[in-house]
C-alpha cells in the first residue's frame, strides 16, 4: 500500500513540480541572457544540458538516455524489493527525478537546468530540481544506511554473552 | 487532545504558510521583473 502510495501519489507529483519548473524557466528566462541572482550564492541562469550531471558525455545523447534508462530500471527493481520505508522514500525521490529528467530528454533532446550556485557570472554548476531530487534521495539513502549500520553495531556492542559478565544473578 | 486548536497557533500557522507562499511566488515573479525593468 505505501509502495503504491509513493509510485502513484509522490513520484508523480515530484516529476510534475519538476516538469512545471522547467516550462516556467523555459518562459521567464531568456537562454543566453546574464544570470539572475535570486539568492547570495544561487542565481537563475537557463541551460540545455545533452550530458548527465556536470556536463559528462555531453557528446553522445542517445548513449546518456540508455544509460539512464537502465539504471533507473535498476533503482525501480530496488524500489519494488525494498522492505524499510525509508528505502523506499529514497528511491522514490531518486527515481522519480531521473525519470523527470528522461522525460525532459525525450522531448527536448537535452536536460533544461535553470538553477546556478556559485558566482552568478562565473557559477560552479548550474541544475534543475529534478536533479534536487535525486541528491536529497542519494543523502536520505546514505544516511539511512549508515544509521542502521550503527545501530546495528551498537547492538552488538550490548548484547554480550552472559558468560563474560560472570554469575547471572538474577 | 480534540476541538479546534487555539487562534494564535492558527495565526501562526496562517502567517508561516502565506510567507512561504509569498516567497515562492516573489521569486517565481522575479526574471519578469528584471525584464521589465531592462
Amino acid at each position: 500500500m505505501r509502495k503504491v502510495a509513493f509510485a502513484f501519489c509522490y513520484m508523480p507529483l515530484l516529476v510534475a513540480i519538476d516538469i512545471a519548473s522547467k516550462a516556467w524557466a523555459v518562459l521567464a528566462l531568456d537562454f543566453g541572457a546574464s544570470s539572475i541572482l535570486i539568492f547570495p550564492g544561487i542565481s537563475y541562469r537557463l541551460a540545455f544540458n545533452p550530458g548527465v550531471s556536470f556536463g559528462l558525455f555531453a557528446e553522445s545523447p542517445v548513449m546518456v538516455l540508455a544509460l539512464t534508462s537502465v539504471l533507473t530500471a535498476g533503482l525501480t527493481i530496488w524500489f519494488w524489493k525494498a522492505r524499510s520505508r525509508w528505502i523506499e522514500l529514497a528511491l522514490a525521490t531518486i527515481i522519480a527525478g531521473a525519470v523527470a529528467n528522461i522525460i525532459d530528454r525525450v522531448v527536448n533532446g537535452a536536460v533544461t537546468d535553470f538553477i546556478s550556485f556559485g558566482q552568478p557570472d562565473a557559477p560552479i554548476f548550474t541544475n534543475n530540481l529534478a536533479d534536487m531530487w535525486i541528491t536529497a534521495g542519494a543523502v536520505l539513502l546514505f544516511a539511512n544506511h549508515t544509521l542502521s549500520e550503527r545501530a546495528k553495531s551498537t547492538l552488538h556492542k550490548n548484547e554480550r554473552p552472559p558468560a563474560l559478565e560472570g554469575p547471572n544473578v538474577r | 487532545m480534540s476541538g479546534k486548536p487555539p487562534i494564535v497557533l492558527r495565526l501562526f500557522h496562517l502567517l508561516l504558510w502565506g510567507f512561504f507562499a509569498v516567497a515562492i511566488l516573489w521569486y517565481v515573479a522575479v526574471p519578469f521583473v528584471v525584464r521589465l525593468l531592462a
